[in-house]
């Protein structure tokens, strides 16, 4: 089997050569068929690709262990689910998903659109499969997952050799959630190379209108989609994982795939600005440049070893070939960018800075702005070791500081952007939109102020920050008084959600007959893009009030034994039992502890810590959480004393984390309704046609 | 069965690849087709035209003060009014545009069909392959 697959990688790469070859050549001697045998081939490099594929997935199945990447990466006692997520656990294995993934996009991308954009495909072709021959090559000279295990004779001759078991796979990545985060993050960052194509294939071919973007919207959707749920799998991953509390810590890697994401969203907005109006051609270049550039990037900083990062399993020493990578394509795609500037003017200027298209840019500069912030903190340390030869690390306190801020703001903008009009919004319309939600986030604001949250310490000038605005106002403030705004703008934009399904329900069930409810679906589905959006918004909201809850985590550490009691708010937990388990794949010490709310118990928990047993017996932490809408509590089993009866208990009161999970599903779900086409009216309920005829009356009164 | 499995694998992507080069030529599948000022304005038509419909919407919802409902109206109506003079300027002349266009569609409609159409000599109008005059100028069509 694995012969079958180094045959396919070996055809795979000949393929794509040719693939790009005849797509070049057949647009250059202007060769339909040559240009068709192009398509063809690009689709066959999936067709191999996936033949590779299945054989190293069989290769795993079976434990082949004459194969290196599958006896450094598995062992017999995994189980099966396991063995298979281990193909993905290590860097070539890793590395032939994403070359799988983006052939399957272009075979999809081509079946999809080749009669529709004629001018334009053959470029996509060669772009998307110049990205694959990257791949491709990586697959068979430098990251090969079916080479054989061989060890060194007498003499120096290399023999195969295949070892009794594997050395397993790293307990971290043991997890099923992890199991689906590595493909869904690679779903996520290859997506953004079909909206890259599409540009580049848009200015090389000179078809410089809004094709490239309306044919492109989806797919620039799924991969943004795909990059938020591996971002939100990563969070949980963390959590559940990793032990210590929180499902966000700045990590490189963490913020290695946040910044593609950010660059996503103010892409995903502002190619609204140019189908409505024609404007921001150039930034969207720029945007979808940047994008992809930073999803290769975030694969870079994964794989180099050049930051710090919980990811250091995937450390390796193909840095360098992605380095090379990006600055050809990025370099490529400037130069291209440059050249075709006289032809991407803007078809008309922004009439006033209160309309939604102002809104849209000022959320894209806010979104470029936390990008360049993320990208300095994870760049820092390095640039501070190149240039001073000193490592200065940049922790979470960085990051906190200058993307709160930026977050908030960007979430006031999020309540913004739909209560403006395009072109221009008049104070009177202002008034009109703004009255409710603003009422009700200063109302939300009071109340919380009243309960004691968000209040400013008053400090001494020289205890206080560098910020200016903190100097200026005497005060100093708190992450609680961050919760405090971030929930202030959290119901500003709930409130203008509710308002914007709710009148335009009414205005439509006035027109229809409908009754609320029907016209409230009917108005989704109709305008899927709208309303969907509105959703994400929505769930963004929850994921705010989520984060908001951060601030007001406490925790506590102890050394506990049986029938020990530890007390954290309102809650008390009781230690019960401390015992080992054993699995084939792992040893366990487990405590079990009874929990308390206000003395009546609710719960028990089952904290761990397992030692596995393949390769170098790794020991993890398997936390234990109850889980409710208003708080988590987080228990961790750090270890136990010498004489096994004293437990190391870790507890941690985590408030409103379940609402980042839910925040989370509204958002796909949100996602998956802005994908949908949107549902055709009915005659009676939009009668297309007799629009059209009065449109053409007024246009005719207006040419006359 | 390894070396089995390799050939049919590469007959499959060798087929795959060479079906194109020898396939007739009326299929057309992947003929270069450029957008013309026509298509363009075309899609500036639907564009204008949702926007009008979105405003109204907007409008009817209550978002939009009257003033300010009336004003963006006006201004996009007139834009509006600039897209159909010049689509109409387009479909009267004789613009070359046109024309690519107009024997694009049929020759996309023509692979989507499969069947032959007759293309008038003289005016590049598509006929039904049965008639032997054009059934636009009259002239006579070759077949």
């Amino acid at each position: 089997m694995a012969q079958i697959g180094q045959f396919a990688l070996a055809l795979a790469f000949v393929v794509t050569v040719y693939s790009i070859a005849a797509s070049l050549i057949g647009i250059r001697v202007k060769h339909d068929k040559l240009i068709a045998s192009g398509r063809n081939a690009a689709v066959g490099t999936f067709v191999c690709l996936t033949t590779a594929f299945l054989c190293l997935v069989y290769l795993f199945v079976v434990s082949d262990f004459s194969i290196n990447y599958v006896a450094g990466h598995s062992n017999r006692d995994l189980p099966l689910y396991f063995k298979i997520s281990a193909i993905w656990g290590g860097q070539e294995g890793s590395l032939l998903l994403w070359g799988w993934f983006l052939t399957g996009y272009a075979a999809l991308v081509m079946i999809q659109n080749w009669r529709k954009h004629t001018a334009m495909m053959p470029y996509v072709t060669a772009v998307l499969m110049g990205s694959s021959l990257f791949f491709t090559s990586m697959h068979l000279f430098i990251a090969n997952p079916f080479n054989q295990v061989v060890s060194i004779a007498p003499g120096g001759a290399r023999v195969p050799f295949v070892p009794a078991d594997g050395q397993g796979l790293n307990p971290l990545l043991q997890y099923i959630l992890n199991a689906i985060h590595p493909p869904v993050m690679y779903l996520g960052l290859v997506g953004f190379a079909v909206p890259f194509a599409f540009a580049m294939a848009a200015m090389l071919s000179r078809q410089l209108g809004d094709t490239w973007i309306r044919t492109t919207r989806r797919w620039t959707m799924v991969a943004w989609f795909f990059l938020g749920t591996a971002i939100l799998l990563g969070g949980k991953w963390a959590y559940v994982e990793l032990g210590w509390g929180g499902f966000w810590g700045w990590d490189p890697v963490e913020n290695a795939s946040l910044m593609p994401w950010l660059i996503g969203t103010a892409f995903l907005h502002s190619v609204m600005v140019q189908e409505k109006k024609g404007m921001l051609k150039v930034w969207n270049m720029v945007l979808i440049i940047l994008a992809y550039t930073m999803c290769l990037f975030g694969t870079f900083l994964t794989r180099s070893g050049v930051v710090s990062s919980v990811h250091a399993f995937a450390q390796s020493s193909i840095g360098g070939y992605f380095a090379a990578f990006i600055v050809i394509s990025l370099s490529g795609a400037l130069y291209l960018l440059l050249d075709r500037l006289p032809l991407l003017k803007s078809e008309n200027q922004m009439e006033s800075i209160v309309s939604r298209e102002s809104s849209f840019m000022f959320n894209n500069l806010i979104l470029l702005a936390s990008c360049f912030a993320v990208f300095w903190g994870v760049m820092f340390p390095v640039f501070s070791e190149w240039i001073k030869g000193v490592k200065i690390t940049v922790g979470p306190p960085f990051f906190n500081r200058v993307n709160v801020p930026i977050a908030i703001f960007l979430m006031f903008l999020t309540g913004v952007g739909p209560l403006l009009a395009w072109r221009k919004a008049s104070t009177n319309s202002l008034k009109r939109n703004f009255l409710w939600p603003a009422a009700f986030a200063l109302a939300s604001g009071i109340v919380l102020f009243v309960r004691g949250i968000g209040r400013p310490i008053l400090k001494a000038p020289e205890e206080l920050g560098q910020a200016l605005f903190q100097k200026l106002l005497g005060y100093s403030f708190t992450s609680s008084f961050y919760a405090l705004l971030a929930i202030m703008m959290s119901t500003f934009v709930a409130v203008t959600i509710v308002r914007e399904f709710y009148k335009g329900a009414r205005a439509r069930s006035h027109g229809t007959g409908e009754n609320f409810i029907e016209a409230v679906a009917n108005l989704t589905l109709q305008n899927t893009r709208r309303y969907g959006g509105y959703i994400v918004h929505f769930g963004f909201v929850l994921l705010f009030i989520g984060w908001a809850g951060q601030a007001f985590t406490t925790d506590v550490s102890t050394e506990a034994g049986i029938g020990d009691r530890i007390s954290i708010r309102q809650y008390t937990l009781r230690v019960d039992k401390l015992g080992v388990e054993d699995t084939p794949n792992y040893q366990s010490m487990k405590a079990t502890v009874s929990l308390f709310e206000d003395g009546v118990k609710v719960a028990t928990m089952g904290p761990e810590r397992r030692r596995y047993k393949a390769g170098e017996q790794q020991t993890t932490t398997e936390v234990s959480i109850w889980s409710t809408l208003k708080e988590d509590v987080y228990v961790v089993f750090s270890g136990a004393t010498a004489d096994g009866k004293r437990a190391n208990i870790q507890v941690y009161y985590n408030p409103l984390v379940m609402w980042v999970w839910l925040g989370g599903i509204v958002l796909g779900l949100g996602t998956l309704i802005a994908l949908l086409p949107n549902k055709k009216s009915g005659p009676r309920k939009r009668p297309q046609a007799a629009d059209r005829t009065e449109e053409q009356k007024d246009v005719a009164e207006k040419v006359s | 069965m390894v070396y089995l499995f390799c050939g049919i694998l590469s007959g499959a992507i060798l087929a795959a690849i060479c079906i194109p080069l020898f396939r007739r030529d009326d299929t057309l599948e992947s003929t270069i087709i450029e957008e013309t000022e026509w298509d363009l304005l075309q899609r500036k038509k639907d564009v204008v035209l949702g926007n009008i419909q979105d405003l109204d919407f907007e409008y009817k919802c209550g978002k939009l003060s009257e003033e300010d409902y009336q004003k963006i109206r006006g201004e996009m109506s007139a834009e509006a009014a600039v897209v159909f003079q010049e689509i109409d300027s387009i479909e009267s002349s004789k613009d070359l545009d046109a024309l690519i266009r107009r024997e694009v569609s049929a020759r996309k409609n023509k692979t989507k069909t499969g069947s032959p159409t007759a293309v008038c000599p003289s005016c590049r109008a598509q006929n039904s392959p049965t008639n032997k005059f054009c059934a636009e100028c009259g002239a006579k069509l070759k077949h």
